[in-house]
């Protein structure tokens, strides 16, 4: 039985790992909203290495990350 | 200490569609809430942030996605409840689109920040911009603008065995602008340019997944005016473990 049928909804596909290698070499809010909210991504990316927002040099940071919580209703 | 708050995270996705287009326009926004108490006594300071970001993403067509991203933000400095300091409205706004090509295995990206937000901060607002940019502190926005930038980069994708492997790099390019204004004088700044690297590493685990992953970045110097400033590399490791539980999917990563 697949992960999919026993109920995962963790996706390992190919599209979720180029996605975040992008996220991580062009990030922008959208890059981090994505993280945040679980609404339209493919799956969990890493975190970008700094804040899309504070590229320049000098005030970079890691960006904050929100836990995702994906909710799973199964049939009775 | 901090605390932060995700009031609400949000998405608005358009009903499917069988061509690619306006129709399939998503809105996404997460407001978070984040508040560092330092110190105590009368050296306390506290410094908060709300944060609105606001995404759009279109599936120009299959290959081709394009997105727009900003955020508005309001940051406080206060002492023992009294406030000194603080900075509101929106920040820089991205741009970005993504071809993908050899069936979805590839990325080219190119991204443009637009200048949208604060520039040449006034006195009162100086103390609340500087606490945002702490290198120490985590705040979602941190700087309320950075410039016009330039961003190109290259993605790739393929199956090793157990794990999906990525590669990809990425350089930028920033102009100078003018980043803050003291009394009469405007501050000139021109970012250094940066190269950066990823290599990641994903496979699942049981019904879960890890994530592994290292970044290597240069950046030519720094110009503040006649001033220059040395950056240096960086290097960064990431690995994220997602587990799915009966009561949810419990994400861990450091």
């Amino acid at each position: 039985m697949s992960a999919a049928q026993r109920g995962s909804t963790t996706d390992v596909s190919l599209n979720v790992t180029l996605n975040n290698a992008v996220g991580d070499v062009n990030p922008t809010t959208t890059t981090i909203v994505q993280g945040s909210t679980g609404g339209t991504t493919t799956g969990t990316a890493a975190p970008p290495t700094t804040n899309p927002v504070a590229e320049k040099t000098g005030t970079d940071q890691p960006a904050t990350r929100i836990g995702q919580v994906t909710i799973v209703i199964r049939k009775p | 200490m901090r605390n932060t708050i995700a009031i609400l995270a949000f998405a608005a996705i358009a009903p499917a569609a069988s061509a690619q287009g306006f129709g399939d326009l998503a809105a996404i926004f997460g407001p978070q809430y984040v508040n560092y108490k330092i110190g105590t006594g009368a050296t306390e300071k506290t410094v908060t942030q709300l944060s609105v970001p606001l995404a759009f993403i279109l599936p120009v067509s299959e290959r081709f996605t394009i997105d727009l991203s900003s955020s508005w933000a309001n940051s406080r400095v206060s002492s023992n409840g009294v406030e000194s300091s603080k900075i509101s409205g929106l920040t820089d706004t991205q741009l970005r689109g993504n071809l993908s090509f050899f069936d979805n295995t590839a990325i080219i990206t190119l991204g443009v920040n637009v200048p949208t937000g604060m520039y040449e901060v006034p006195d009162a607002q100086q103390e609340a911009a500087g606490q945002i940019g702490s290198q120490f502190l985590l705040y979602p926005v941190s700087s309320m603008g950075s410039g016009s930038a330039i961003t190109s980069g290259l993605a790739l994708a393929k199956t090793w065995g157990e794990w999906n492997v990525g590669f990809a790099g990425s350089f930028r390019y920033s102009s100078p602008f003018d980043a803050y204004k003291v009394q009469d004088a405007v501050l000139r700044f021109e970012p250094g340019s940066e190269s950066r690297a990823r290599i990641g590493l994903d496979r699942s685990i049981g019904d879960g997944r890890l994530s592994l992953a290292g970044t290597f970045s240069t950046f030519t110097d720094d110009k503040a005016d006649s001033t220059t400033f040395a950056t240096g590399a960086r290097t960064l490791g990431q690995a994220t473990i997602s587990i799915p539980t009966e009561r949810g999917e419990w994400t861990i990563g450091a």
